[in-house]
């Protein structure tokens, strides 16, 4: 078993405890992307990326060269106006950077277009607020089948590298949070499934010498089992169309919002035209999650 | 290179406007939106064309103007934009401060010019198309529509040299609009508002300004002596064209000009790239050649017309001769046809 | 072979044979019966070398046997198939609610790498007690699925239509393929002979209907929903002229069948049993190859001549249909010699359905292919026109 990638806030002490792990540390300020890298670095773990959670908008955060050669994931509020961020974004798109933004606000879908459309990778996120549904179906039929390839907007073409027809397509990754790829260590070392259960102090252990296999452990277990439960009380979720791939993420808010159902549908369907029509073109060597 | 209409807002009323069909049939909230601009920046890069006009009414009304300028620009597209000069202090600061910053070969304006003392401004208009050429002149080549024989250009040549706009100046000529014709220049005024603008040979060479004829000018309306030194000024051919200029309106619908935007208007996404748009357009415009060669009877049979040197005047007068004149031409085709009758 | 292992089962589906009909003999199969089962298969095999035994379990529940009866039928055919083993087939039909990883390593043994099970989440329908407990038979079921997958087994599944189902088939066509993404999912219809479950019942026409609604749904994604019978058969049977058919439309089941009750008495299958039809004697008196010779087979082997003169004259669905299962032709007529009322849903939606959407038309007459036999049906002999 490949042992996941350990996401943790920026720590010596975490890192002193950890050696030969691939690891992907948090910061909240840019500045600190670079100290946080080498810290990596130096005590000989692998740095899978950093991950920087900021406050401000991108167009507020000026890239530094010396961020070159580490993966950054940048999760900003928003753009911001895209006159003040065109003095930075041809650095930005030099530099190996990964936007994120939350999909809930719907400036963010015209700025994750602005941004694929000006070669810079983006992610959308989604919350506990749902995006406007009919609107980021446009920008997902855009980043699958716009006429001019552009870099990844995701997860939408993170969906379409991983789907197949004949199963499920587990999209968490790209965010982080598919515990068969990523565990969540707080200060203390303990383990988290994700960043929102650390966050709410639900951990599996204690440290990591306490896990073996991930896949076997119970907590896990039960959390890939979850599905079950929209089965046996036969949900809406269970019978929606667009189950194979959002395995019922937003049921907390079908109920005032209830596009997603068309919504993934129409992915599935836009998926396979793109997968059908994939064209080998030559991409830039960027990380991926 | 097509135009895009940002929104079909505007600051003036010019009299010659022959927009002004299209700006009335619009709603005010009429603006491109981002998903449309970036679709259409896709467009014209897998149409392999990288160059686009900002147009309106006046398209930096636009609330994103100068956002879709540097994106615009980011995209590696050159840019021109036409405009009144009439903008607000705010909209002037936003220039100053970010669109200087991109050079003038990707990105230029061009300013179209009213006599002040043939057309009456606002008060203050004028005094804020001076302060817009005061901060972009290096960007601005001056423009100007001929729609009277007895226009004046002294203004132009004095802002030229005031502000350092670029020595280019775009001569148009006031088009009809088919079904509401409005001021315009008719051909039998051409070759007086040929003569006229002659005239300034001298301030053109003395000020080195080089001036381009925009569509609709008809080769035979200028002497020969006029056309070489055209040529010697200018040190290009004079094209003497009428073609499709591919006008995007901010609903994503396209007509070939200004003038015959009521003439086959399409939808863009109902195109797969600009070369279908422009085959599709001059496909129409032959159709209207096909009836009548030209705005001037000799046109039919000129040997500069078929051979392409000259398209024979603007394709909006014969249209308008085809859908107002043909009614009239009703009763001289029933007296022919009575005059055949046979005894 | 069907299995009968028990009658008896864990849940009480309401519209289930074994819930309503009186059992006669032993509710379970004893192990002398299952020990005879392997000497007559050995037996068998050995007098004819070129074929093979499918052996189905089913029941009732047959997990309820338990893990060690299962064992032991293993340890019979190792002891009486020694030289014939490889030509047998194991293979289960489970409602999976008793399903453990011992099943799991005994039938790995036996060679059984799918299950074969059944499901309906509509409340209501199946499950133990009276009225049936669907809370307590869905997470039975999920929980047995849960160590078929993880024990690595495959599994498919037939969803019975009822009429509770036609409220809303495409929320449970889509049920049944996120649950199944891979395929391998079958639609019947609910099958009621006697006045109860007469609620439940649908007809013919019915049934079709709920097809068509489907299948609307399946043909612009047939790649998407892989393995969704009938329609993976129907469109391969069409577009390749192969004949992939179940028991009931293959014509052929005469000299193909056997159904083993506990007590040991062998029939045709597990209908006939219940009905007291077609009963070749006991598996103690009787080798496997006396009773496929038993003359009462002979009007199964008649079947096909008599309906292509008969009711299916000139049909040009035949080679895709044979008139149906022979007892659903007697349950409905008191004959074999009939085309079952089914008949009406093929070709409703043949008819209805599939030709309007896929534009093509079906031409499986008998003047196209022989009548009955085993061989595969070639391309000359299923035509497919496609529409202009």
């Amino acid at each position: 078993m490949v042992f996941p990638i350990l996401v943790f806030r920026d720590s010596q002490k975490v890192l002193d405890r950890l050696h030969g792990h691939r690891v992907v540390v948090r910061v909240d300020d840019p500045e600190n992307i670079v100290d946080a890298a080498s810290r990596v670095q130096r005590t000989g773990n692998q740095l899978s990326c950093v991950i920087c959670d900021s406050v401000r908008p991108l167009s507020a955060i000026t890239p530094a060269e010396s961020w070159a050669g580490i993966p950054v994931a940048l999760f900003v509020p928003e753009v911001g106006r895209l006159r003040d961020l065109t003095a930075t974004i041809h650095r930005t798109r030099d530099l190996d950077v990964h936007v994120y933004l939350p999909a809930a606000r719907p400036e963010n879908l015209v700025s994750l277009r602005i941004l694929a459309s000006l070669n810079v990778p983006s992610c959308a996120t989604f919350g506990a607020e749902p995006p406007d549904w009919e609107a980021l179906a446009d920008l997902m039929t855009y980043a699958l089948l716009g006429p001019i390839p552009h870099v990844p907007i995701d997860p939408f073409e993170y969906i379409a590298d991983h789907y197949a027809p004949d199963r499920w397509t587990q999209w968490d990754a790209v965010t982080f949070s598919d515990p068969r790829r990523y565990l969540h260590l707080d200060a203390e070392s303990r383990v988290a499934l994700s960043h929102d259960d650390l966050l709410a102090g639900a951990f599996i252990a204690d440290d990591l010498g306490a896990l073996d296999d991930i896949e076997r452990h119970p907590a896990f277990v039960e959390r890939a089992g979850r599905w079950r439960r929209f089965f046996a009380e036969c949900t809406q979720c269970s019978c929606c169309p667009g189950w194979r791939v959002c395995q019922g993420m937003f049921v907390h808010t079908v109920e005032r919002a209830p596009g997603c159902s068309a919504f993934f549908t129409e992915l599935m369907d836009v998926v396979e035209q793109h997968n059908a029509k994939r064209r080998q073109t030559r991409q830039p060597n960027r990380w991926r999650p | 290179m097509p135009n895009l209409l940002l929104t079909t807002r505007c600051v003036r009323s010019c009299p010659y406007c022959f927009a002004r069909r299209e700006i009335e049939a619009s709603s005010s909230a009429d603006s491109v939106s981002w998903e449309d601009l970036i679709f259409l920046a896709d467009f014209l890069e897998a149409s392999g064309d990288r160059h686009i006009s900002l147009l309106g009414g006046e398209p930096t009304l636009h609330r994103d103007f100068v956002d879709f300028v540097l994106y615009l620009h980011e995209r590696g597209f050159s840019i021109t934009v036409f405009t009144s000069g009439v903008l607000s202090n705010a909209c002037l600061c936003d220039l100053e401060r970010y669109l200087r910053a991109v050079p003038p070969g990707p990105l230029s304006f061009v300013c179209n010019l009213n006599d002040p003392e043939q057309i009456s401004a606002p008060p203050g208009e004028t005094e804020r198309v001076h302060e817009f050429l005061s901060v972009m002149g290096p960007w601005v080549s001056p423009g100007f529509n001929i729609h009277r024989p007895d226009f004046r250009l002294e203004f132009i040549i004095e802002l030229v040299a005031r502000y350092g706009l670029m020595r280019q100046l775009r001569l148009g000529i006031a088009h009809p609009v088919p079904g509401n014709p409005g001021t315009h220049v008719s051909p039998g005024m051409v070759r007086q508002a040929i003569d006229r603008l002659c005239s300034y040979r001298a301030l053109f060479e003395r000020f080195r300004i080089k001036p381009g004829l925009d569509c609709g000018f008809p080769l035979c309306q200028f002497s020969d002596e006029q056309l070489g030194w055209f040529h010697r000024l200018t040190g290009e051919a004079l094209r003497f064209y009428c073609c499709p200029a591919i006008d995007i309106a901010p609903d994503m619908s396209v007509y070939s000009c200004f003038p015959l935007s009521r003439f086959h208007r399409r939808s863009i996404y109902e195109f797969d790239s600009m070369r279908e748009v422009l085959d599709f357009y001059h496909h129409k415009n032959d159709a209207i050649r096909a009836e009548l060669a030209g705005i001037f009877e000799e046109c039919d049979g000129c040997i500069h017309r078929e051979e392409g040197v000259c398209a024979g005047g603007g394709a909006c007068h014969l249209l308008c001769r085809l859908t107002d004149e043909a009614p009239v031409r009703l009763p001289e085709i029933q007296r022919g046809l009575s005059d055949t009758r046979l005894p | 072979m069907i299995v009968k292992a028990t009658e008896a089962c864990n849940s009480n589906c309401l519209y289930c044979d074994v819930v309503h009909k009186a059992v006669k003999g032993p509710t379970t199969m004893p192990l002398d019966v299952i020990e005879c089962l392997f000497r007559r298969a050995n037996e068998f095999l050995e007098e004819t070398p070129n074929e093979e035994l499918n052996v189905v379990w089913h029941g009732g529940e047959p997990l309820l046997l338990g893990p060690g009866s299962y064992a032991q039928a293993l340890e019979f055919q190792r002891r009486h198939c020694h030289d014939t083993s490889a030509r047998i087939h194991h293979s289960i039909q489970t409602n999976l609610s008793l399903f453990t990883s011992e099943f799991a390593r005994v039938f790995r043994e036996l060679g059984i790498d799918c299950i074969g099970t059944s499901y309906d989440p509509i409340g209501g329908v199946r499950g133990p007690g009276k009225p049936p407990d669907t809370a307590i038979y869905n997470a039975r079921f999920l929980r047995g699925l849960e160590v078929v997958e993880q024990e690595g087994f495959g599994w498919g599944v037939i969803y019975v239509v009822t009429q509770f189902t036609l409220k809303r088939p495409d929320a449970l066509f889509y049920f049944m393929t996120n649950l199944k993404p891979d395929g391998g999912i079958s639609f019947s219809p609910v099958l009621v002979y006697g006045p109860e479950p007469r609620h439940l019942a649908i007809t013919p026409e019915e049934y079709a209907d709920f097809l068509g609604t489907i299948f609307r749904l399946w043909w612009p994604h047939s790649e998407r929903f892989r393995g969704v019978e009938p329609f993976r058969s129907l469109l391969r049977n069409a577009r390749e002229g192969a004949c992939s058919l179940g028991c009931g439309e293959s014509g052929q089941c005469a000299a193909s069948h056997w159904n083993l009750a506990p007590d040991g008495r062998v029939s045709h299958c597990g209908r006939s049993h219940d009905w007291g039809l077609l009963d070749y004697g006991s598996i103690f008196d009787r080798s496997l190859a006396d009773m496929r010779r038993d003359g009462q087979r002979d009007i199964l082997a008649q079947r096909n001549e008599v309906l292509t003169n008969g009711d299916c004259q000139g049909c040009r669905l035949w080679l895709i249909c044979h008139g149906g299962c022979p007892l659903d032709s007697w349950a409905a007529t008191g004959s074999f010699g009939h085309k079952t009322p089914w008949c009406r849903a093929t070709k409703r939606f043949v008819e209805t359905h599939f030709e309007p959407v896929t534009g093509l038309r079906l031409k499986f007459s008998v003047e196209d292919g022989p009548l009955g036999g085993s061989e595969p049906l070639g391309a000359t002999s299923a035509q497919v026109e496609s529409t202009p």
